[in-house]
Protein backbone atom coordinates (compact mmCIF):
# COMPACT_ATOMS: atom_id res chain seq x y z
CA UNK A 1 0.00 0.00 0.00
CA UNK A 2 1.12 3.47 -0.72
CA UNK A 3 2.32 5.60 1.82
CA UNK A 4 2.08 9.00 0.12
CA UNK A 5 1.02 8.87 -3.03
CA UNK A 6 4.30 10.12 -4.93
CA UNK A 7 2.39 9.93 -8.11
CA UNK A 8 -0.39 13.00 -6.74
CA UNK A 9 2.68 15.60 -6.48
CA UNK A 10 1.85 18.67 -4.89
CA UNK A 11 -0.86 19.61 -6.51
CA UNK A 12 -3.36 17.28 -4.52
CA UNK A 13 -0.93 15.92 -1.60
CA UNK A 14 -0.50 18.32 1.14
CA UNK A 15 3.05 17.00 2.81
CA UNK A 16 5.15 18.99 3.53
CA UNK A 17 9.03 17.43 3.94
CA UNK A 18 9.66 16.74 7.66
CA UNK A 19 12.21 19.04 8.52
CA UNK A 20 10.00 21.44 7.72
CA UNK A 21 8.00 21.40 10.76
CA UNK A 22 9.86 19.41 12.92
CA UNK A 23 12.69 22.57 12.58
CA UNK A 24 10.11 24.34 14.05
CA UNK A 25 9.36 21.93 17.05
CA UNK A 26 12.97 20.59 17.81
CA UNK A 27 13.49 25.12 18.26
CA UNK A 28 10.61 24.84 20.80
CA UNK A 29 11.51 22.02 22.47
CA UNK A 30 14.88 23.94 23.35
CA UNK A 31 13.79 27.02 24.04
CA UNK A 32 10.80 25.43 26.23
CA UNK A 33 14.23 24.26 28.50
CA UNK A 34 15.76 27.91 28.46
CA UNK A 35 12.44 29.11 29.46
CA UNK A 36 12.52 27.37 32.71
CA UNK A 37 16.44 28.36 32.90
CA UNK A 38 15.52 32.03 32.25
CA UNK A 39 12.46 31.72 35.02
CA UNK A 40 14.87 29.92 37.56
CA UNK A 41 16.98 33.44 37.69
CA UNK A 42 14.14 35.68 36.96
CA UNK A 43 13.01 34.39 40.18
CA UNK A 44 15.68 36.25 42.19
CA UNK A 45 15.66 39.58 40.71
CA UNK A 46 11.64 40.61 39.78
CA UNK A 47 10.04 37.95 38.49
CA UNK A 48 6.70 37.74 41.20
CA UNK A 49 5.94 41.27 41.03
CA UNK A 50 7.30 41.85 36.97
CA UNK A 51 6.11 44.82 35.31
CA UNK A 52 8.04 44.72 32.83
CA UNK A 53 11.67 46.55 31.56
CA UNK A 54 14.82 44.29 30.49
CA UNK A 55 16.41 41.26 32.35
CA UNK A 56 15.52 38.03 32.76
CA UNK A 57 11.82 38.11 33.48
CA UNK A 58 11.48 39.91 30.30
CA UNK A 59 13.50 37.30 28.44
CA UNK A 60 12.08 34.51 30.06
CA UNK A 61 8.48 35.85 28.94
CA UNK A 62 9.60 36.18 25.20
CA UNK A 63 11.62 32.92 25.13
CA UNK A 64 7.65 31.63 26.22
CA UNK A 65 6.02 33.31 23.52
CA UNK A 66 8.32 33.85 20.81
CA UNK A 67 10.42 30.84 21.51
CA UNK A 68 8.37 28.16 22.70
CA UNK A 69 4.76 29.31 21.57
CA UNK A 70 5.30 31.10 18.31
CA UNK A 71 7.85 28.40 17.05
CA UNK A 72 5.09 25.48 18.24
CA UNK A 73 2.33 27.91 16.12
CA UNK A 74 4.15 28.23 13.01
CA UNK A 75 5.19 24.69 12.69
CA UNK A 76 2.00 23.52 13.21
CA UNK A 77 0.48 26.02 10.93
CA UNK A 78 2.18 25.43 8.15
CA UNK A 79 1.36 22.01 7.89
CA UNK A 80 -1.85 21.58 8.71
CA UNK A 81 -3.05 24.72 7.22
CA UNK A 82 -2.96 23.73 4.16
CA UNK A 83 -4.71 20.35 4.78
CA UNK A 84 -7.49 22.88 6.76
CA UNK A 85 -8.15 25.29 3.44
CA UNK A 86 -7.27 22.49 0.91
CA UNK A 87 -4.76 24.98 -0.73
CA UNK A 88 -0.80 24.45 -0.59
CA UNK A 89 1.46 27.24 0.47
CA UNK A 90 2.63 28.97 -2.41
CA UNK A 91 6.23 28.22 -1.79
CA UNK A 92 8.06 25.88 0.77
CA UNK A 93 11.06 28.01 0.77
CA UNK A 94 10.15 31.50 2.73
CA UNK A 95 9.02 29.18 5.77
CA UNK A 96 12.63 27.67 6.10
CA UNK A 97 13.83 31.60 5.58
CA UNK A 98 11.01 32.29 8.23
CA UNK A 99 13.16 29.94 10.73
CA UNK A 100 16.40 31.08 9.64
CA UNK A 101 15.30 35.05 10.60
CA UNK A 102 13.45 33.89 13.81
CA UNK A 103 15.59 31.25 15.59
CA UNK A 104 18.96 33.96 15.69
CA UNK A 105 16.31 36.65 16.23
CA UNK A 106 15.14 35.20 18.89
CA UNK A 107 18.30 34.45 20.27
CA UNK A 108 19.37 37.87 20.25
CA UNK A 109 16.12 39.45 21.35
CA UNK A 110 16.12 37.37 24.41
CA UNK A 111 20.05 37.64 25.16
CA UNK A 112 19.70 41.61 24.63
CA UNK A 113 16.74 41.63 27.29
CA UNK A 114 18.46 39.42 30.00
CA UNK A 115 21.53 41.75 29.49
CA UNK A 116 19.65 44.73 28.94
CA UNK A 117 21.38 45.34 25.76
CA UNK A 118 19.64 47.52 23.61
CA UNK A 119 21.58 46.71 20.24
CA UNK A 120 20.67 43.09 20.45
CA UNK A 121 17.32 43.47 21.43
CA UNK A 122 16.68 46.14 18.21
CA UNK A 123 18.43 43.29 16.00
CA UNK A 124 17.09 40.35 17.38
CA UNK A 125 13.46 42.70 17.33
CA UNK A 126 14.19 43.29 13.61
CA UNK A 127 14.80 39.96 12.70
CA UNK A 128 11.69 38.27 14.60
CA UNK A 129 9.67 41.51 12.72
CA UNK A 130 10.94 40.13 9.40
CA UNK A 131 10.38 36.69 10.01
CA UNK A 132 7.14 36.60 11.60
CA UNK A 133 5.97 39.22 8.53
CA UNK A 134 7.40 36.43 6.80
CA UNK A 135 4.61 34.12 7.88
CA UNK A 136 2.25 36.58 8.11
CA UNK A 137 2.52 36.67 4.08
CA UNK A 138 2.44 32.65 3.70
CA UNK A 139 -0.42 32.59 6.16
CA UNK A 140 -2.66 35.58 4.35
CA UNK A 141 -2.14 34.00 1.27
CA UNK A 142 -3.48 30.90 2.14
CA UNK A 143 -6.21 32.42 4.31
CA UNK A 144 -7.04 34.31 1.18
CA UNK A 145 -7.38 31.36 -1.68
CA UNK A 146 -9.24 29.25 1.41
CA UNK A 147 -13.29 28.86 -0.27
CA UNK A 148 -14.23 27.29 2.83
CA UNK A 149 -13.76 27.54 6.52
CA UNK A 150 -15.06 31.01 6.88
CA UNK A 151 -14.86 30.46 10.92
CA UNK A 152 -11.43 29.17 11.11
CA UNK A 153 -10.61 32.13 8.33
CA UNK A 154 -11.91 34.80 10.62
CA UNK A 155 -9.78 33.80 13.42
CA UNK A 156 -7.33 33.51 11.00
CA UNK A 157 -7.43 37.17 9.80
CA UNK A 158 -7.59 38.59 13.11
CA UNK A 159 -4.40 36.58 14.41
CA UNK A 160 -2.96 38.13 11.34
CA UNK A 161 -3.86 41.44 12.20
CA UNK A 162 -2.71 41.37 15.68
CA UNK A 163 0.46 39.92 14.25
CA UNK A 164 0.96 43.00 12.48
CA UNK A 165 -0.01 45.33 14.97
CA UNK A 166 2.24 43.45 18.28
CA UNK A 167 5.01 43.33 15.57
CA UNK A 168 4.73 47.35 15.28
CA UNK A 169 4.80 47.84 19.19
CA UNK A 170 7.46 45.02 19.79
CA UNK A 171 9.90 46.92 17.55
CA UNK A 172 8.58 50.63 18.67
CA UNK A 173 9.16 49.43 22.11
CA UNK A 174 12.97 48.17 21.65
CA UNK A 175 13.76 51.56 19.47
CA UNK A 176 11.75 53.25 22.77
CA UNK A 177 14.44 51.93 24.86
CA UNK A 178 17.38 53.56 22.55
CA UNK A 179 15.51 57.40 21.80
CA UNK A 180 12.68 57.43 24.31
CA UNK A 181 9.59 58.81 22.33
CA UNK A 182 6.42 57.26 24.27
CA UNK A 183 4.60 59.10 27.15
CA UNK A 184 3.82 55.54 28.74
CA UNK A 185 6.22 52.96 27.30
CA UNK A 186 4.73 51.02 30.02
CA UNK A 187 0.63 51.30 28.67
CA UNK A 188 2.57 50.65 25.03
CA UNK A 189 3.90 47.25 26.46
CA UNK A 190 0.83 46.12 27.77
CA UNK A 191 -1.05 46.49 24.36
CA UNK A 192 2.25 44.79 22.90
CA UNK A 193 1.56 42.04 25.26
CA UNK A 194 -2.24 41.57 25.04
CA UNK A 195 -1.95 41.43 21.33
CA UNK A 196 0.55 38.70 21.21
CA UNK A 197 -1.44 36.54 24.09
CA UNK A 198 -4.96 37.08 23.00
CA UNK A 199 -4.98 38.64 19.35
CA UNK A 200 -2.03 36.30 17.39
CA UNK A 201 -1.76 33.39 19.84
CA UNK A 202 -5.02 33.58 21.27
CA UNK A 203 -6.96 33.61 18.05
CA UNK A 204 -5.10 31.11 16.40
CA UNK A 205 -5.34 28.80 19.93
CA UNK A 206 -8.93 29.17 19.50
CA UNK A 207 -9.46 29.31 15.53
CA UNK A 208 -7.29 25.58 15.30
CA UNK A 209 -9.36 24.36 18.00
CA UNK A 210 -12.22 24.46 15.92
CA UNK A 211 -10.25 21.87 13.75
CA UNK A 212 -7.71 20.24 16.17
CA UNK A 213 -9.97 19.49 18.77
CA UNK A 214 -12.82 17.61 16.24
CA UNK A 215 -10.42 15.85 14.47
CA UNK A 216 -8.59 14.21 17.72
CA UNK A 217 -12.53 13.76 19.27
CA UNK A 218 -13.61 12.55 15.79
CA UNK A 219 -16.63 14.62 15.78
CA UNK A 220 -17.87 17.32 13.62
CA UNK A 221 -16.80 21.04 13.47
CA UNK A 222 -18.78 23.28 15.36
CA UNK A 223 -20.52 25.64 13.37
CA UNK A 224 -23.60 26.71 15.08
CA UNK A 225 -24.32 30.43 15.70
CA UNK A 226 -22.67 29.77 18.92
CA UNK A 227 -19.48 29.58 17.33
CA UNK A 228 -20.22 32.72 15.53
CA UNK A 229 -20.89 34.43 18.33
CA UNK A 230 -17.80 33.21 20.06
CA UNK A 231 -15.17 34.64 17.53
CA UNK A 232 -17.37 37.59 17.86
CA UNK A 233 -16.93 38.17 21.51
CA UNK A 234 -13.28 36.75 21.51
CA UNK A 235 -12.52 39.46 18.67
CA UNK A 236 -14.27 42.28 20.66
CA UNK A 237 -12.16 41.12 24.09
CA UNK A 238 -8.75 41.73 21.76
CA UNK A 239 -9.69 45.15 20.69
CA UNK A 240 -11.53 46.41 23.60
CA UNK A 241 -8.66 45.83 25.92
CA UNK A 242 -6.02 47.15 23.58
CA UNK A 243 -7.68 50.13 24.09
CA UNK A 244 -7.82 50.22 27.88
CA UNK A 245 -4.21 49.32 27.89
CA UNK A 246 -3.02 52.23 25.32
CA UNK A 247 -5.78 54.93 26.88
CA UNK A 248 -4.60 53.88 30.52
CA UNK A 249 -8.27 53.52 31.53
CA UNK A 250 -9.00 50.58 33.88
CA UNK A 251 -12.94 50.65 33.53
CA UNK A 252 -12.28 49.67 29.25
CA UNK A 253 -9.88 46.75 30.71
CA UNK A 254 -12.45 46.27 33.13
CA UNK A 255 -15.09 45.55 30.33
CA UNK A 256 -12.53 43.76 28.28
CA UNK A 257 -12.39 40.99 30.86
CA UNK A 258 -16.22 40.95 31.07
CA UNK A 259 -16.34 40.42 27.32
CA UNK A 260 -13.75 37.45 27.36
CA UNK A 261 -15.83 35.73 29.97
CA UNK A 262 -18.96 35.17 27.57
CA UNK A 263 -15.80 34.56 24.83
CA UNK A 264 -14.62 32.14 27.42
CA UNK A 265 -17.59 30.34 28.15
CA UNK A 266 -18.57 30.00 24.33
CA UNK A 267 -15.91 28.24 23.63
CA UNK A 268 -15.81 26.05 26.36
CA UNK A 269 -19.35 25.22 25.54
CA UNK A 270 -18.25 24.67 21.86
CA UNK A 271 -15.19 22.34 22.86
CA UNK A 272 -17.28 20.15 25.37
CA UNK A 273 -20.06 19.66 22.64
CA UNK A 274 -17.40 18.52 19.89
CA UNK A 275 -15.96 16.03 22.77
CA UNK A 276 -19.40 14.98 23.96
CA UNK A 277 -20.38 14.20 20.21
CA UNK A 278 -17.19 12.99 19.47
CA UNK A 279 -16.31 9.34 18.65
CA UNK A 280 -13.21 8.95 20.36
CA UNK A 281 -14.18 9.01 24.40
CA UNK A 282 -10.48 8.23 25.29
CA UNK A 283 -8.19 11.18 24.29
CA UNK A 284 -5.16 10.59 26.53
CA UNK A 285 -2.64 12.35 28.43
CA UNK A 286 -2.62 15.37 25.48
CA UNK A 287 -6.23 16.06 25.90
CA UNK A 288 -5.28 16.33 30.29
CA UNK A 289 -3.09 19.21 29.58
CA UNK A 290 -5.62 20.26 26.92
CA UNK A 291 -8.15 20.42 29.55
CA UNK A 292 -6.14 21.80 32.24
CA UNK A 293 -5.37 24.75 29.56
CA UNK A 294 -9.16 25.10 29.35
CA UNK A 295 -9.43 25.53 32.91
CA UNK A 296 -6.65 28.29 33.06
CA UNK A 297 -8.28 29.92 30.28
CA UNK A 298 -11.64 30.00 32.51
CA UNK A 299 -9.77 31.71 35.05
CA UNK A 300 -8.08 34.15 32.64
CA UNK A 301 -10.91 36.62 32.47
CA UNK A 302 -11.29 36.60 36.29
CA UNK A 303 -6.99 36.79 36.64
CA UNK A 304 -7.62 40.13 34.53
CA UNK A 305 -10.23 41.80 36.18
CA UNK A 306 -8.44 41.11 39.57
CA UNK A 307 -5.30 42.46 37.84
CA UNK A 308 -7.39 45.80 36.87
CA UNK A 309 -9.17 45.90 39.67
CA UNK A 310 -5.76 45.36 42.22
CA UNK A 311 -7.82 42.53 44.38
CA UNK A 312 -4.93 40.29 43.78
CA UNK A 313 -2.38 42.42 45.19
CA UNK A 314 0.79 43.84 43.88
CA UNK A 315 1.67 40.88 41.90
CA UNK A 316 -1.96 40.43 40.58
CA UNK A 317 -0.46 42.00 36.72
CA UNK A 318 2.07 38.56 36.89
CA UNK A 319 -0.55 36.33 37.87
CA UNK A 320 -2.59 37.19 35.43
CA UNK A 321 0.57 36.99 32.79
CA UNK A 322 0.93 33.71 33.90
CA UNK A 323 -2.64 32.27 33.80
CA UNK A 324 -3.03 33.17 30.56
CA UNK A 325 0.32 32.80 29.06
CA UNK A 326 1.61 29.48 30.97
CA UNK A 327 -1.62 28.05 32.40
CA UNK A 328 -3.78 28.39 29.15
CA UNK A 329 -1.86 28.82 25.61
CA UNK A 330 1.74 26.97 26.80
CA UNK A 331 -0.30 23.88 28.41
CA UNK A 332 -3.02 24.07 25.43
CA UNK A 333 0.05 23.93 22.71
CA UNK A 334 2.07 21.46 24.25
CA UNK A 335 -0.79 19.43 24.82
CA UNK A 336 -1.26 19.61 21.17
CA UNK A 337 1.83 19.65 20.17
CA UNK A 338 2.70 15.90 22.07
CA UNK A 339 -0.20 14.93 20.16
CA UNK A 340 0.34 16.14 16.59
CA UNK A 341 4.34 15.62 16.40
CA UNK A 342 3.61 11.65 16.16
CA UNK A 343 1.31 11.90 13.47
CA UNK A 344 2.96 14.21 11.71
CA UNK A 345 5.98 11.65 12.26
CA UNK A 346 3.83 8.74 10.96
CA UNK A 347 3.75 10.10 7.59
CA UNK A 348 7.15 9.92 7.01
CA UNK A 349 8.52 7.16 8.60
CA UNK A 350 7.99 3.04 8.18
CA UNK A 351 7.67 0.88 10.71
CA UNK A 352 10.90 -1.73 11.04
CA UNK A 353 8.90 -4.65 11.58
CA UNK A 354 7.25 -4.16 8.21
CA UNK A 355 3.91 -2.31 7.88
CA UNK A 356 2.69 1.00 8.27
CA UNK A 357 4.32 2.90 11.85
CA UNK A 358 1.34 3.35 14.74
CA UNK A 359 1.17 6.27 16.66
CA UNK A 360 1.95 3.89 19.66
CA UNK A 361 5.48 3.27 18.38
CA UNK A 362 5.53 6.90 18.12
CA UNK A 363 4.09 8.17 21.54
CA UNK A 364 7.29 7.53 24.59
CA UNK A 365 4.80 7.85 27.34
CA UNK A 366 7.14 7.96 30.51
CA UNK A 367 8.88 11.10 29.42
CA UNK A 368 5.14 12.89 28.43
CA UNK A 369 4.04 11.58 31.79
CA UNK A 370 6.64 13.30 33.53
CA UNK A 371 6.86 16.76 31.61
CA UNK A 372 2.99 16.58 32.43
CA UNK A 373 3.17 16.20 36.11
CA UNK A 374 6.37 18.81 36.57
CA UNK A 375 4.49 21.10 34.11
CA UNK A 376 1.45 21.16 36.10
CA UNK A 377 3.20 21.31 39.44
CA UNK A 378 5.37 23.99 38.34
CA UNK A 379 2.83 26.61 37.01
CA UNK A 380 0.60 25.63 40.07
CA UNK A 381 4.18 26.18 42.26
CA UNK A 382 4.53 29.57 40.79
CA UNK A 383 1.57 30.89 40.90
CA UNK A 384 2.11 30.33 44.98
CA UNK A 385 5.27 32.04 44.65
CA UNK A 386 3.71 35.40 42.80
CA UNK A 387 0.69 35.83 45.88
CA UNK A 388 3.00 34.84 48.52
CA UNK A 389 6.17 36.86 46.86
CA UNK A 390 8.38 33.98 47.57
CA UNK A 391 11.82 34.29 45.18
CA UNK A 392 12.81 30.64 46.83
CA UNK A 393 9.48 29.19 45.62
CA UNK A 394 9.18 30.96 42.21
CA UNK A 395 13.46 29.06 41.73
CA UNK A 396 12.03 25.48 43.10
CA UNK A 397 8.80 25.64 40.61
CA UNK A 398 10.97 26.59 37.63
CA UNK A 399 13.37 23.67 38.81
CA UNK A 400 10.47 21.50 38.46
CA UNK A 401 9.41 22.94 34.96
CA UNK A 402 13.07 22.32 33.68
CA UNK A 403 13.00 18.66 34.90
CA UNK A 404 9.57 18.75 32.96
CA UNK A 405 11.04 20.71 30.05
CA UNK A 406 13.81 18.49 29.30
CA UNK A 407 11.52 15.04 29.78
CA UNK A 408 9.74 16.60 26.86
CA UNK A 409 13.11 17.67 24.94
CA UNK A 410 13.64 13.94 25.23
CA UNK A 411 10.39 13.12 23.74
CA UNK A 412 11.13 15.16 20.75
CA UNK A 413 14.41 14.21 19.84
CA UNK A 414 12.98 10.35 20.12
CA UNK A 415 10.78 11.18 17.03
CA UNK A 416 13.06 13.29 15.89
CA UNK A 417 15.52 10.58 15.67
CA UNK A 418 12.71 8.48 14.29
CA UNK A 419 11.89 10.87 11.64
CA UNK A 420 15.77 10.89 10.75
CA UNK A 421 16.09 7.57 10.01
CA UNK A 422 12.73 6.92 8.73
CA UNK A 423 11.96 4.13 11.04
CA UNK A 424 10.56 3.43 13.85
CA UNK A 425 12.16 1.04 16.57
CA UNK A 426 10.05 -1.85 16.73
CA UNK B 1 -24.29 -0.21 -8.31
CA UNK B 2 -27.50 1.58 -6.00
CA UNK B 3 -28.27 4.88 -5.83
CA UNK B 4 -26.20 7.71 -4.50
CA UNK B 5 -27.61 9.04 -1.20
CA UNK B 6 -26.94 12.57 0.43
CA UNK B 7 -25.59 11.98 4.23
CA UNK B 8 -26.70 14.48 6.50
CA UNK B 9 -23.38 15.91 6.89
CA UNK B 10 -22.89 16.29 3.15
CA UNK B 11 -20.83 13.47 1.82
CA UNK B 12 -22.45 10.69 -0.93
CA UNK B 13 -22.86 7.10 -0.75
CA UNK B 14 -23.54 4.64 -2.54
CA UNK B 15 -22.94 1.38 -2.79
CA UNK B 16 -21.10 -0.94 -5.66
CA UNK B 17 -19.98 -4.32 -6.28
CA UNK B 18 -17.06 -3.76 -4.47
CA UNK B 19 -18.36 -2.47 -1.83
CA UNK B 20 -19.10 1.15 -0.06
CA UNK B 21 -18.03 4.41 -2.23
CA UNK B 22 -18.33 7.80 0.01
CA UNK B 23 -17.75 10.78 -1.88
CA UNK B 24 -16.15 13.13 0.54
CA UNK B 25 -15.28 16.30 -1.33
CA UNK B 26 -15.96 19.74 -0.18
CA UNK B 27 -16.41 18.79 3.35
CA UNK B 28 -14.50 21.42 5.52
CA UNK B 29 -11.74 19.68 7.66
CA UNK B 30 -11.76 17.58 9.43
CA UNK B 31 -15.32 16.13 8.38
CA UNK B 32 -13.76 14.41 5.06
CA UNK B 33 -11.50 12.06 8.16
CA UNK B 34 -14.60 11.81 10.41
CA UNK B 35 -16.93 10.69 7.85
CA UNK B 36 -14.92 8.26 6.27
CA UNK B 37 -14.09 6.78 9.97
CA UNK B 38 -17.82 7.00 11.02
CA UNK B 39 -18.55 4.36 8.33
CA UNK B 40 -15.56 2.21 9.32
CA UNK B 41 -16.42 2.29 13.19
CA UNK B 42 -19.90 1.74 12.75
CA UNK B 43 -19.77 -1.45 10.58
CA UNK B 44 -21.35 0.09 7.82
CA UNK B 45 -18.30 -0.37 5.39
CA UNK B 46 -17.77 -4.34 5.72
CA UNK B 47 -14.32 -4.63 4.80
CA UNK B 48 -13.72 -2.40 2.13
CA UNK B 49 -14.55 1.37 1.33
CA UNK B 50 -13.67 3.67 -1.89
CA UNK B 51 -13.31 7.46 -0.57
CA UNK B 52 -13.51 10.58 -2.62
CA UNK B 53 -11.65 13.24 -1.23
CA UNK B 54 -10.44 17.01 -2.53
CA UNK B 55 -6.81 16.31 -1.52
CA UNK B 56 -4.17 13.47 -0.26
CA UNK B 57 -6.42 12.27 3.38
CA UNK B 58 -2.96 12.65 5.49
CA UNK B 59 -4.70 12.82 8.27
CA UNK B 60 -6.49 9.73 7.77
CA UNK B 61 -3.54 7.22 7.54
CA UNK B 62 -2.62 7.15 10.80
CA UNK B 63 -6.41 6.69 11.63
CA UNK B 64 -6.64 3.80 9.16
CA UNK B 65 -3.27 2.48 10.72
CA UNK B 66 -4.38 2.45 14.27
CA UNK B 67 -7.19 0.20 13.03
CA UNK B 68 -5.55 -1.86 11.63
CA UNK B 69 -7.14 -1.06 7.73
CA UNK B 70 -4.67 -1.15 4.52
CA UNK B 71 -5.03 1.43 2.19
CA UNK B 72 -3.98 3.17 -1.39
CA UNK B 73 -4.05 5.82 -3.43
CA UNK B 74 -5.71 4.51 -7.33
CA UNK B 75 -3.54 6.84 -9.51
CA UNK B 76 -5.57 9.17 -11.57
CA UNK B 77 -6.86 8.25 -14.99
CA UNK B 78 -5.40 11.01 -17.66
CA UNK B 79 -7.94 13.67 -18.25
CA UNK B 80 -9.09 13.35 -14.54
CA UNK B 81 -5.41 13.72 -13.22
CA UNK B 82 -5.74 17.57 -12.35
CA UNK B 83 -9.19 18.01 -11.87
CA UNK B 84 -10.50 14.50 -10.58
CA UNK B 85 -11.12 13.54 -6.88
CA UNK B 86 -8.36 11.61 -4.95
CA UNK B 87 -9.63 8.12 -4.93
CA UNK B 88 -8.57 6.00 -1.75
CA UNK B 89 -9.08 2.48 -1.44
CA UNK B 90 -9.25 1.22 2.33
CA UNK B 91 -9.22 -2.48 2.87
CA UNK B 92 -9.73 -4.59 6.35
CA UNK B 93 -6.96 -7.63 5.41
CA UNK B 94 -8.50 -10.67 6.49
CA UNK B 95 -6.83 -12.94 9.45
Amino acid sequence: MTNAGAFLGSAKSRLLPASIPFRFFAAAAVLHVALWIALMFAADEDFTEFRGGAGPSLAAVHLLTVGVLVMTAIGAAVQLLPVATARPLAAVWPVKAVYWLLTPGVIALVAGMYAAHVGLMIGGAAACAAGLLLFAGLFADNLRRAGSMPLVRAYGWAALVSLILLLALGLALSLDDRIGFFNDHGAVALAHMLLGAFGFMGMLALGFSHVLVPMFALSSAPKSRMAQAAFAFAAATVVVAVAGALLGESSVLAAACALGFVAMCLHLRLMHLALATGMRKRLGLSFVLVRVSWAFLALTPLAGLAAVEGWAGPGGPTLCGLVALGGWLMTFLLGILQRIAPFLASMHVTRSSGGPPLLSDLSASAPLTVHAGCHLAAIAGLAVAIVLDSATLAALASAVGLAGALAFALFMSGILKTVASGKTRS
Amino acid sequence: MTKAAGAPDGSRVWQAEDGLHVDVRGLPCPEPLVTVLRWIDGGEAGDRLTAYLSQEPLLLYAELDERGWRHRLIPPSGESRDDGPVVLEIVRPRP
